[in-house]
């Protein structure tokens, strides 16, 4: 790979001051800890200053920035061997985490929950519900329609639900219980 | 709104606020800007990265399935082998074609038509052998440079793993091992076709030599369009669908994929049985050479009846192939 000339890390630069703590804090979000967010941050910051020139418009950078983000996060999980390994270390987590339920906050619950979902499932759970992006600019971000994004979050939300309910055993309302069942 | 939902709500402000990182550039920009380099630790974390993706693909090479060598294995043993079959075609039909431009060449009377087909079929059967082996070393030094380290360490994090590089090196091939194989058989099949007539007829010996085939028999004169006509639509057909397959979406491929292609070629070769057995009759029991819309017919119905079906099987074959790859 060519080194950025200092001309486009400057421009990256001046783009990112303004949304480095939401795109930093959004790497921590989609990953399953701080320092693995802080890997993935800096993943996407390399290769965005890779491909910085095909950046035409300045004012879409947030969105740009997002979506090379969420694709570095994607490829990750892409691997057979990645998707095993992970499914391994989701089950391990889970195993005992009935009994330390109480030991954890609920941002390490919803981490856990997050880590069984499908990986383009907990993306829009991710970015609608905890990052607060809007369906319309989580659908820019992962480049699929507006459709698309609702019925992952319905899946997601819908499969969250389960998580809770069969592996942290948190008392559902009899009518979600039911939908759990189903 | 019920318990367990306002539960996953406050956990996801929880995550919000756990994971909220402070507006502080300066630190960053000082590392961009001073090196270009993003990571925090420079160089270690990078070697870091380097070692672990290197690591992981060692054993994902370890693990990689059989099925994934096989299939590149064998496609390149059918490309080779097409490949050798286009060939093998085309030097038969030139030297075959010689004498309808007055083209004489010395030739070896003991070479007949027959025996150099033999010598093609015999030629396609160890180009297989040999692409076998050729795809086992394209595929051991594909896999075997993906694990090794190189002056780049950024490449070697960014660089596909074994799986990934056969799987590129299979699609890369799958164009090549459907094209050539079905260029090579519409080549290759008139002539065995037409030496199979001749020994229904009787013919043999000096009648085959290659440089009195055409001329002495006068048959391959004489239908030379018509056959001309019929290969060239059928190394045309080759080539598209094998462009299609490269595409991965294209309605001629699905279309010749389907069984209905094969029922059409299964009518088209029964109207072709009529037509050619009242042409034989004609020629061989009242004298009457079959007529030129005979001749168009049996040309263009050869090619649905014969090359159709081979086309089908192909591509079920490649079908499977892919449904394969699909469950890896």
């Amino acid at each position: 790979m060519a080194s950025p000339s200092p001309r486009e890390v400057q421009r990256l630069c001046r783009l990112l001051e303004p949304v480095y703590g939401e795109v930093r804090s959004l790497a921590r979000r989609l990953a399953r800890s701080d320092p693995e967010g802080d890997d993935l941050f800096h993943q996407a910051l390399e290769r965005s200053l890779a491909k910085i020139g095909e950046l035409r418009d300045d004012g879409a950078f947030r969105v740009w920035f997002f979506r090379v983000l969420t694709s570095v996060q994607r490829n990750r999980h892409r691997s057979w061997l990645g998707r095993w390994v992970d499914s391994l270390r989701a089950e391990s987590l889970t195993a005992d985490a009935r009994e330390e339920l109480d030991a954890h906050a609920g941002a390490d619950r919803m981490r856990r929950a997050l880590a069984l979902l499908p990986a383009e499932q907990a993306q829009a759970v991710v970015l609608c519900d905890v990052h607060g992006l809007s369906v319309e600019e989580c659908a820019r971000v992962l480049g699929i329609g507006a459709a698309g994004i609702k019925s992952r979050l319905v899946r997601g939300r819908k499969r969250l639900r389960q998580i809770y309910v069969q592996r942290f055993g948190v008392a559902a309302t009899r009518r979600q219980a039911a939908e759990v069942r189903s | 709104m019920s318990s367990i939902d306002e539960l996953i709500r406050d956990d996801a402000a929880a995550l919000a606020r756990k994971t909220t990182v402070a507006d502080d550039f300066a630190p960053q920009r000082e590392r961009l800007l001073g090196s270009g380099e993003p990571y925090r630790d420079s160089q270690v974390g990078l070697q870091h990265r380097r070692e672990a993706s290197l690591e992981e693909r060692r054993v994902e090479l370890a693990l990689l399935p059989l099925t994934l060598q096989r299939l590149f294995i064998h496609r390149t043993g059918r490309a080779v082998a097409g490949g050798v079959a286009v060939l093998g075609g085309v030097a038969l039909w030139a030297v075959v074609a010689l004498p309808v431009f007055d083209l004489y060449i010395v030739m070896d009377p003991r070479i007949t038509i027959d025996l150099a087909l033999a010598g093609a079929v015999a030629g396609v059967l160890a180009g297989y052998l040999a692409g076998i082996v050729l795809g086992e070393r394209l595929l051991e030094r594909a896999v075997r440079a993906s694990i090794t380290p190189t002056w780049d360490a950024l490449a070697d994090v960014h660089r596909d793993g074994p799986a990934a590089e056969a799987r590129r090196l299979a699609g890369r091939v799958d164009g090549l091992a459907v094209g050539l194989p079905l260029v090579g058989l519409a080549l290759l099949a008139p002539l065995l076709v037409f030496v199979s007539v001749l020994y229904l007829d009787g013919v043999r010996s000096a009648y085959m030599n290659l440089l009195y085939f055409n001329d002495a028999q006068g048959l391959l004169a004489r239908n030379l369009v018509y056959i001309a006509v019929a290969v060239a639509f059928a190394v045309t057909l080759s080539i598209a669908v094998a462009r299609g397959c490269v595409r991965e979406e294209s309605r001629l491929v699905a279309v010749l994929a389907h069984w209905g292609a094969l029922m059409m070629a299964a009518l088209v070769g029964s109207l072709i049985v009529v037509v050619g057995g009242r042409a034989f009759f004609d020629l061989y029991v009242n004298g009457i050479a079959p007529s030129v819309a005979a001749r168009w017919s049996l040309a263009v119905g050869g090619v649905a009846a014969l090359f159709l079906p081979c086309v089908w099987a192909v591509l079920v074959l490649r079908r499977r192939e892919l449904r394969l790859l699909d469950a890896q």
